[in-house]
């Protein structure tokens, strides 16, 4: 046996090993209370094994192999914490230096979006805020992620209506805007690019991301549901107890600290009346 | 004296209830193994950690653009061990006029808010239930001794049970409610367990705290 088909075996053995034991990671029985989802957003990057990794719960390490451009994966729900996401080529070895990573800080009730960016020659990870907190009433949050390099500036909103965001460059994502609930035409428009008409279903208290891609020559936008909320936001608290297990009023003390007090005082009065009696003697 | 009968008997019931159950599960479990299936077993066990495959599955946005079919399903029952609810049936819960949630009628059962999310599905579903009646314990009595990790059921009605694990435990004044949390986007499926809790103010009849529980999607079974 050749020492490079040892090496060769022994680089196999040792990704096999590290790929059973992120196989094996239970993180879906950890306290979780942050969300990542990964997404492939750089055109001519070939397909990517992406690796996210905690230092301080190995457990809740995983890796998600062969991401294609414009996947973007569920979320995962995972304990708040600091997380290394890396990309590696698919079938790269795991202990093989990534291409890219990035140090994602996930605190407990946030939700985050790692995408990888840009043309290859410069790919990014960016880590994207996503926003959990509820739209006004009567509207759901879209924000837009370009991820097509061929439309590197795009103008997107409402058909017939005034566009909500402008000048969209590729490899950059909008803030959140507040939209109309229901079903309507989602007119997006680059130049150089024939426009995109996509007919959207917008949910009440959702949010979601437009996300524009290069697919196979042609300029399209696809919409994902980022998250959803209670479709009915009932007003303040919830009255769901009658006091039959809490503590009686503390009339019993009141009570007793009543009677102290009488007695303290025909103590005193009787004290001041023998004072007097002995005085007049 | 009225509470101590009230507790003996629930209690008298529900481990009876608990023999039959488990009876019945010897039983089933037995005929399962005969047949050869696992289904029916399953269900008796434990909820196995969420599918590595799905939750490793990349959603393509190609496949994911069309609307997915509305799930008509709401939810039935409810299963809390370390509080020992189980198989509990659920009723729906609405909002009144000014829009404020109405708890179940019986401090018994508790409810599902049916137009929050249906368990299971991206988005907060919520239940709520009475801490007490006025003479003792209700369904939701103690529910600020969850833990984070603890496990939490509930029965659809189109028999999917789906499991939820604990990630929060907190009470909070009802008038600082944080319906952001409670109700806002989610990006898993999540479910909340409210109940009262904290100083009773006896002029009022009411408690003025709110207990709840955020827990998330663990397992479909």
């Amino acid at each position: 046996m050749t020492l490079h088909r040892r090496l060769l075996i022994a680089v196999a053995a040792t990704g096999a090993a590290i790929g059973l034991l992120l196989a094996l990671a239970s993180p879906a029985l950890a306290a979780s209370d942050a969300y990542v989802r990964l997404a492939h957003l750089s055109p001519d990057t070939p397909n990517v094994d992406v690796y996210v990794s905690s230092v301080a719960n190995p457990a809740s390490s995983f890796v998600v192999p062969g991401v294609g451009y414009g996947a973007v994966s569920p979320y995962r729900p995972l304990p708040a914490g600091t997380y290394v996401v890396s990309m590696r080529a698919a079938g790269a070895a795991p202990a093989s230096p990534p291409v890219i990573s990035a140090t994602v800080d996930a605190k407990a009730g946030q939700a985050y979006t790692v995408a990888g960016t840009g043309l290859s020659a410069s790919l990014g990870l960016t880590v994207l805020n996503d926003q959990l907190a509820l739209p006004p009433a009567g509207k759901a949050a879209v924000r837009c992620i370009n991820g097509a390099v061929s439309a590197s500036s795009v103008d997107l909103g409402q058909a017939g209506k005034q566009p909500w965001a402008t000048g969209v460059k590729f490899a950059t994502t909008t803030p959140y805007t507040d939209v109309s609930l229901g079903t309507w035409t989602l007119h997006v428009t680059a130049a150089d690019r024939a426009p995109v008409d996509l007919p959207v279903t917008i949910d009440a208290n959702s949010t979601y991301s437009v996300v524009l891609l290069d697919k196979n020559g042609s300029f399209t936008a696809q919409l994902v549901r980022d998250s959803a909320g209670s479709p009915t936001v009932p007003v303040g608290g919830v009255e769901t107890g009658f006091g039959g297990t809490a503590p009686d009023e503390p009339l019993v003390l009141l009570a007793f600290g009543a009677a102290a007090a009488a007695l303290g005082g025909v103590f005193a009065l009787t004290l001041v009346a023998g004072i007097r009696r002995a005085r007049t003697r | 004296m009225l509470v101590r009968a009230d507790q003996l008997l629930r209690e008298a019931a529900r481990s009876r209830v608990g023999r039959a159950v488990a009876q019945i599960a010897l039983v089933v479990a037995v005929i399962t193994v005969l047949v050869g299936s696992t289904t029916v077993a399953m269900t008796t066990r434990l909820p196995e950690p969420a599918d590595a495959a799905s939750q490793h599955a990349l959603l393509d946005p190609v496949a994911a653009a069309p609307q997915p079919l509305p799930v008509v399903a709401g939810a039935t029952t409810l299963d809390v061990p370390r509080l020992g609810i189980h198989r509990s049936t659920l009723v729906d819960l609405g909002v009144d006029a000014s829009g404020v949630l109405i708890p179940p009628t019986s401090t018994a059962v508790a409810g599902w808010l049916a137009s929050s999310a249906v368990p299971g599905e991206v988005g907060p579903s919520v239940i709520a239930g009475h801490v007490d009646s006025y003479r003792g314990p209700g369904i939701f009595y103690r529910l600020d001794t969850l833990k984070p990790g603890d496990l939490v059921a509930v029965g659809r009605s189109d028999g999917v049970t789906v499991h939820f694990q604990v990630t929060d435990v907190i009470t909070v004044p009802k008038d600082q409610f944080p319906t952001d949390e409670v109700y806002g986007p989610s990006p898993g499926a999540e479910l909340r367990l409210i109940t009262c809790g904290g100083e009773f103010d006896h002029k009022a009849r009411r408690y003025l705290r709110n207990v709840i529980v955020s827990a998330v999607y663990v397992s479909a079974s």
